[in-house]
């Protein structure tokens, strides 16, 4: 991944230098933070939190990491503080499903697909984001981080702050976990 | 493979390649104006030097305040030792 803001602009507090930044980055920091959170409005808040965060704290970023790295650490922090309040049950909010934003018009399909198997395969994503809400914080974000949005260990585990073998560990459990919910509801709602 | 083995992995790869999700104009245009929103104030950082520089001064000020307090004590009990040596002179004679 190439950065091509300039630190030493963001770092002089330059409006364009950022709107750059938000230019090359907003997409990739969104798309992360929806598919761990999984709600619009929560991802877009928490998108705004990150990028105010970064703006904030430029000047700490000693520029040993990639910027777009440090971004994803942020994002990740942020996402985590998230889910922990979500799950002591203090912060609510419209639960929009990928269906759902998969229907809106900004986001069209990129390849066509028949429309029975597009169907199909939305009920799966759905079946998949509900067993993956039964997987713990860090199980769900380094799985979300590979499976989905294609980060490899190594990029996982600068993001999290853990050792490429941690993350390893934790995608394989997940998908272990995963395994074994899909199996019960294949028995209970499929194979009946 | 089994309907079921098969019908799992498929589950789980269905999110291969799922990036459709974009970041809406509005949201870009929000985070665009961070800068503007901001005070320029909360941009400016504290030097290391000052932080530790206004600890010690505090630090400092709590040791001066202390050895005061410690020394007052000392000389009211010494001027509370001069008045009764001096009333039991008195009650001597």
């Amino acid at each position: 991944m190439i950065d091509v803001v300039s630190v030493t602009a963001l770092q002089t507090g330059s409006p364009e230098a950022f709107a750059l930044l938000v230019d090359q980055y907003s997409d990739k920091i969104y798309r992360l933070v929806y598919s761990i959170v999984q709600r619009q409005e929560e991802a877009e808040d928490i998108t705004q939190e990150v990028f105010t965060t970064v703006y904030t704290s430029v000047d700490r970023f000693k520029g040993d990491a990639l910027i777009s790295t440090w971004m994803y650490r942020i994002a990740v922090n942020k996402c985590q503080e998230f889910l922990r309040k979500q799950s002591r049950g203090k912060r609510s909010g419209k639960h929009v499903t990928y269906e759902q934003v998969q229907g809106t018009p900004q986001q069209p399909s990129s390849s066509y697909m028949h429309p029975g198997m597009e169907l199909e395969k939305k009920e799966r994503r759905i079946i998949l984001s509900n067993a993956m809400n039964q997987l713990t914080e860090q199980q769900r974000i380094a799985f979300t981080m590979n499976k989905q949005e294609g980060f490899s260990y190594e990029e996982i585990a600068q993001a999290m702050n853990l050792s490429k073998s941690s993350i390893e560990s934790l995608i394989f459990r997940a998908r272990k976990q995963l395994q074994v919910l899909l199996a019960a509801y294949y028995d209970e709602h499929i194979n009946r | 493979m089994e309907p079921k083995e098969q019908w799992i992995e498929e589950t789980i790869n269905s999110l291969d390649g799922f990036k459709q999700v974009t970041a809406s104009d509005a949201l870009k245009n929000r985070l665009k104006s961070i800068p503007i929103t901001i005070s320029p104030g909360i941009r400016v950082m504290v030097p290391k030097q000052s932080i530790w520089l206004a600890a010690a001064s505090i630090a400092l000020i709590i040791g001066i305040n202390i050895a005061a307090i410690y020394t007052t004590q000392q000389q009211t009990t010494a001027t509370e030792s001069v008045e009764a040596d001096y009333f039991t002179y008195l009650n001597q004679l």
